[in-house]
């Protein structure tokens, strides 16, 4: 049947059917993917087919199935529940150093299975996932002439990376760095074979590079580490005086790894600041529909992203 | 008893849901009510927790589908 079907229908049935296995258990959460996502126009589930198809070749490749995937992301939304309403309840995250979060998570093999596949889902079904690609890939677009060298910081599944690939056609070099191993297999099965992509398994404060970058993408990591200022001061290291760095981050988004609570836009921008950049670009995404008056009241996740300029002394 | 347990939890939604005449019983989902979304369900969970004075695990709260979920997981609280 599929076959049968332009890009765009068949990608809302994939969609569709997501939304529908995820009713079966937490109809509460279908009932918000379904209002979100039919929204989007025809471009998102022309994105949304391919990808899906993507997951799922992943998956079968390594003896699972769609339904074992969503399964993994509702015990990440679950999770996230549950982080969400300890949250309001403190106004804190429930962990605060690297080190917790380490022995909590990306040291527990169980949760990190379910959390790597969960949060692999949620790139397709969370909105505002989908409006920052946009923003990066129109961002990446006008930026793209010139850029030699490219670096992803935190690539998670290699989306951004692969995405990065196609648009930076005078691209020379593409290096990936993140710490988790999890995070790297993950990519490589993701990115599309390209001889001039590189995996490195490294903690961004130690690795070096000799070669300066043209363009950093950093995609929700800074929420992950106990200082981002310095985290941003190191990637100013990488970086050609005019080069340009492109970040994510979420504000009052409780998750079971993340560490550094950002309470505002201006909140992260101060941060940006404070590490030496100034900023050429941002979007703010708010994760839920209400009136502007209630979005601080009530701590909703604002996701933010920003192209940046290093400021020169 | 359960149909003691439902009148007990009926204004904690008619109260979150903002539904003075909302009228509950045990196979609603979030589909039958208007505004049960994911933000709503977080008020929901905390006020059932402040209400009944109970601690949710995370676990459960994957469990809930329909409204005779959350009594069955009250009721394993001892509500």
């Amino acid at each position: 049947m599929s076959a049968t079907l332009d890009p765009i229908s068949s990608g809302r049935q994939a969609v569709t059917g997501l939304i529908e296995e995820v009713a079966k258990t937490n109809p509460v959460h279908a009932k918000k993917l379904e209002r979100f996502l039919m929204a989007l126009g025809d471009d998102y589930f022309e994105f949304a087919g391919p990808f899906i198809h993507r997951i799922e070749t992943y998956l079968t490749a390594r003896g699972h199935t769609l339904e074992f995937a969503v399964k993994c992301y509702l015990n990440m939304i679950a999770d996230v529940t549950m982080e969400h309403v300890r949250f309001l309840r403190s106004g804190r995250y429930t962990s605060t150093s690297f080190a917790e979060v380490n022995e909590r998570v990306y040291g527990n093999p169980k949760v990190m299975s379910y959390y790597m596949h969960g949060l692999l889902l949620s790139q397709v079904l969370w909105a505002h996932h989908y409006k920052m690609l946009r923003f990066f890939h129109s961002g990446l677009e006008k930026r793209a002439a010139g850029i030699k060298h490219y670096m992803e910081v935190g690539g998670g599944h290699g989306m951004f990376l692969a995405d990065a690939l196609g648009m930076v056609k005078g691209g020379e070099t593409f290096t990936m760095v993140d710490i988790s191993p999890a995070s790297l297999e993950m990519a490589q099965e993701f990115v599309p074979h390209d001889p001039r992509t590189a995996f490195k398994l490294a903690d961004v404060f130690a690795y070096e590079h000799g070669e300066k970058m043209d363009f950093i993408t950093m995609g929700e990591v800074m929420e992950h580490v106990e200082d981002p200022v310095a985290l941003l001061a190191r990637l100013r290291t990488f970086l050609k005086d005019d080069g340009r760095v492109f970040i994510t981050t979420p504000t009052n988004a409780p998750a079971i790894d993340h560490i550094f609570l950002f309470t505002s836009a201006e909140h992260i921008r101060q941060v940006i600041h404070a590490a030496g950049y100034d900023i050429e670009e941002e979007l703010g995404i708010w994760s839920e529909e209400m009136p502007p008056e209630q979005l601080e009241k009530n701590k909703v996740t604002l996701l933010y992203g920003a192209f940046l300029k290093p400021r020169l002394s | 008893m359960r149909s003691d347990l439902l009148t007990r939890v009926t204004p904690v939604f008619r109260n979150n849901f903002n539904a003075p005449d909302l009228v509950l019983n045990e196979t609603m989902t979030a589909k039958d009510v208007e505004g049960w979304d994911s933000f709503a369900h977080i008020n929901l969970i905390m006020a059932l927790e402040d209400t009944f004075n109970v601690r949710f695990e995370t676990s459960e709260l994957g469990q809930i589908g329909c409204v005779g979920d959350l009594l069955t997981l009250l009721e394993s609280k001892g509500v």
